[in-house]
């Protein structure tokens, strides 16, 4: 098969926090992919050049051709930001693949697997402007969510974004963090999923105390319970509780996912916009399968990275369920370019009680309007997570 | 005492080099250098993005720095940031030693060494022929002998484009065993020889390779797999009484406990590639609690040689420094690596040995004037791109 020759690698800052990539072919075909590294901007974007630098006018291959360009061409690769470039011109050149072929990007990896793809909400206000969020008001969003159809919500620690854990709490903190979950299950009832991301914010000795206490309320998964890369330090973790630990938003190579199934979690969460793009998940997701470990895709990008991770979902069997923000930025207050602006017929980013529909467009599924999306890329883009500081002045995880 | 950051600069420098100036509100000025040769763009800019963090915070908070700088965007790791981080923790490291009108060392415990061992390439990528014959190997092994080195190093690649596939013929493991006998023959017993792999074996030829080399003396086999396959480094050690060693493709701490437990016993982090002075001294106090050595990993200019240096110093697990003042000449570059000093004799070789650099701060002074003649505006080097017989790409 003739994959044309690549002719230009262009990438954007798109607000509130994305960068997205262009490719175009000789032979007229234009591809689109998203790179998940929002707080690396300005770096991701330089990467993508670098790496547009071998590709750009070169007799390539495929994806799969190019993904080992991406990734190894310059000796040095893996990383946040470098896998995070690699994804996006990943995703781009699977979009064009499918292009040619004229079908769904899901139809080339096998077909569909399934006939909708569960998803789940975000219990949070992170980006609000808010200084405290109160057990009562994340307990309300959770109705709220159940009520436009989802089945399932998520929520986090701690409430408030900019509020750091201390390496072991006291117990009334510990209570609060426990009755946050109790709260949410109590308002929700159990027929609706609920997972709990830590995101890394417990130590080690915090987590061993906290995640017993969590195992009445029947969560879905607990979330990044300990910081990556202490893969080792997870196992010792998993061996504490009975519900089911996830992770993998923060590891960008094959091999720290197979470390990481060693290590005991049971549900990976590759983010398709910063491990490597398709290819990549692939990898993962059927080294998972070997394993009988469930894949649920990272992630907290835009449009364009959702709609590849629904691709990979829809043919992917091990998958079971994706996360995804589209109510979160629905609202125009904090978030004026909305999620959907630049992407004509968004059919495929729809929402249907709480699962997505396939849909049969070809490449990633949605057809972007290039001159929305290029009146709203700016080169001021600037996001990054808030500077969390413990009570004693030191740094914390955010 | 506190000194307030007030800019942070990139200097790209020719042949291929990235340093950085941290200028603070006291006039204290400090230089870093990274060392991720094939991203110099990109890593500049993730230098500028964490400017941006660094501006009018107090320098010599250097620890609390490095977490925000390493830590604080979220996504972490690599060796963009590692290299980014690096370069400005050793800028940081520079300003506290000035500061204090101390060298590095003296500020981190004091010199446990008074000079530093290193060794020298005599594989000659930039400046020589294709193809180098085994004669050409051992005849610079015997020029860099005669400058009183006591250690060197080969690397095995022998042309752009020597690519390696997963199941390699005899000859080719013979080729690697003929340069490494051939060398090794070419040198006195009192030197020492180090083999670099590179990476480019599977798992199964390097095992044919080191079993083939059981009867030679070697310093180290550097790489004789990539080192993210930390799984397959543990069956290798058990085939082979070799030193194995790797580290400059490992970019943070974590990265290198993963090649310990996989029974390497030479860490090779690279000072800025790895998160700079200060993640360097974890790694190497953790690779004491696993008795390995640190054999610093430094392929780029004076700025991070000196911080190496440095570090050398206060390193009880210290095993030699790699190092490219030899190779990095003026003849054959245009510049060489000694000319951005204002003393240039203070990276000269003594007899094998980098006498320990007592100016304060990473010990080495730049000449402005220097950087302004030799900018390198191209700021990008890409290595060969290597393909395989049948068309398959090969890693370099």
């Amino acid at each position: 098969m003739d994959y044309g020759k690549v002719i230009s690698i262009d990438s954007y800052l798109l607000p509130p926090r994305w960068i997205v990539v262009r490719v175009e072919t000789a032979d007229g075909y234009v591809g689109w992919g998203e790179a998940g590294v929002i707080s690396w901007p300005a770096t991701v974007k330089s990467a993508i050049g670098e790496i547009a630098s071998l590709i750009v006018g070169e007799s390539t291959g495929g994806p799969s051709d190019v993904w080992a360009i991406a990734t190894k061409g310059r000796g040095y690769g893996g990383g946040a930001a470098l896998m995070s470039a690699a994804s996006a011109i990943d995703q781009a050149l699977w979009d064009i693949a499918g292009r040619r072929a004229g079908m769904p990007i899901y139809q080339l990896l096998g077909g569909l697997v399934r006939d909708r793809v569960r998803a789940y909400a975000w219990l949070t206000l992170d980006d609000h402007g808010r200084d405290v969020v109160t057990i009562d008001e994340i307990a309300k969003l959770a109705v709220e969510r159940v009520a436009m159809g989802f089945t399932a919500v998520k929520t986090g620690y701690p409430r408030s974004a900019d509020k750091a854990l201390e390496p072991i709490e006291t117990l009334a903190k510990t209570r609060d963090l426990v009755d946050q979950v109790a709260a949410i299950r109590d308002a929700v009832g159990p027929q609706i999923g609920l997972a709990l991301d830590i995101h890394s914010r417990c130590s080690v000795a915090m987590t061993k105390l906290l995640l017993p206490m969590l195992e009445p309320f029947g969560l879905m998964w607990i979330e990044e319970p300990i910081a990556p890369p202490h893969i080792g330090v997870t196992r010792e973790v998993a061996g504490h509780t009975g519900v089911q630990l996830a992770t993998g938003e923060r590891y960008h190579a094959a091999p720290d996912f197979n470390a990481l199934i060693d290590a005991g979690m049971s549900i990976l969460q590759p983010d398709l916009n910063n491990v490597g793009g398709i290819t990549q998940a692939r990898r993962i997701a059927d080294v998972a399968r070997a394993h009988n470990v469930a894949i649920a895709p990272h992630c907290s990008a835009g449009p364009i990275g959702l709609a590849v991770s629904l691709q990979f979902n829809f043919a992917t069997h091990n998958c079971v369920i994706q996360e995804q923000g589209l109510e979160y930025y629905a609202d125009r207050q904090f978030f004026p370019t909305g999620y959907l602006d630049y992407i004509r017929e968004p059919h495929a980013l729809r929402l249907d009680q709480g699962y997505f529909l396939p849909s049969n467009t070809p490449g990633i599924g949605v057809e972007i309007d290039e001159e929305a999306l290029l009146a709203v890329a700016r080169d001021e883009n600037y996001w990054r997570p808030p500077a969390v500081r413990r009570t004693d002045g030191s740094v914390a995880e955010w | 005492m506190s000194v307030r950051v007030r800019s942070v600069r990139c200097h790209y420098v020719k042949p291929r080099w990235l340093f950085v100036e941290v200028e603070t509100a006291e006039g204290i000025t400090g230089w870093g250098e990274a060392a991720v040769d094939p991203w110099h763009r990109t890593v500049g800019v993730a230098i500028e993005e964490l400017g941006e963090t660094l501006i009018g915070r107090d320098a010599l908070r250097i620890e609390d720095n490095w977490q925000s700088l390493a830590h604080g965007r979220f996504y972490r790791g690599g060796p963009v940031i590692g290299a980014a981080v690096g370069a400005i923790d050793t800028a940081l490291w520079d300003i506290a030693g000035k500061a204090a009108g101390v060298p590095v060392y003296e500020l981190l415990g004091g010199p446990v060494r008074h000079r530093v061992r290193a060794y020298s390439w005599i594989t000659m990528d930039d400046v020589r022929t294709d193809n180098p014959t085994n004669e050409e190997y051992a005849e610079n092994a015997r020029l860099r002998q005669s400058s009183g080195m006591s250690a060197v190093k080969a690397s095995y690649g022998r042309s752009a484009n020597d690519a390696m596939t997963s199941i390699e013929a005899p000859g080719r493991v013979a080729d690697i065993v003929d340069l490494v006998h051939a060398v090794r023959d070419a040198l006195d017993p009192t030197v020492d020889l180090a083999l670099d792999l590179h990476g480019r074996c599977s798992k199964g030829v390097a095992k044919q390779v080191l079993r083939a080399l059981d009867d030679v003396h070697l310093l180290f086999v550097e790489e004789p797999i990539l080192p993210e396959f930390g799984e397959a480094w543990r069956e290798i050690a058990s085939i082979t009484r070799l030193p194995l060693a790797t580290g400059e493709r490992s970019h943070t701490l974590a990265d290198f406990k993963s090649v310990l437990n996989s029974g390497v016993t030479v860490l090779q982090p690279d000072i800025g590639g790895c998160g700079g002075i200060s993640e360097m001294l974890r790694i190497a106090h953790l690779a004491q609690q696993y008795d390995a050595t640190i054999a610093p990993h430094w392929a780029c200019g004076p700025i991070g040689l000196a911080a190496s240096l440095q570090m050398a110093c206060i390193v009880p697990n210290f095993l030699i420094q790699e190092q490219g003042v030899d190779y990095y000449t003026a003849a054959d570059f245009g510049v060489g690596l000694c000319d951005y000093l204002t003393d240039p004799t203070a990276l000269q070789l003594r007899d094998g040995y980098f006498p320990a650099l007592t100016r304060p701060g990473i010990g080495v002074d730049i000449d402005r004037d220097m950087l302004r003649a030799n900018s390198w505006p191209a700021r990008s080097w890409i290595p060969p791109s290597m393909r395989t017989a049948d068309g398959s790409f090969a890693n370099w």
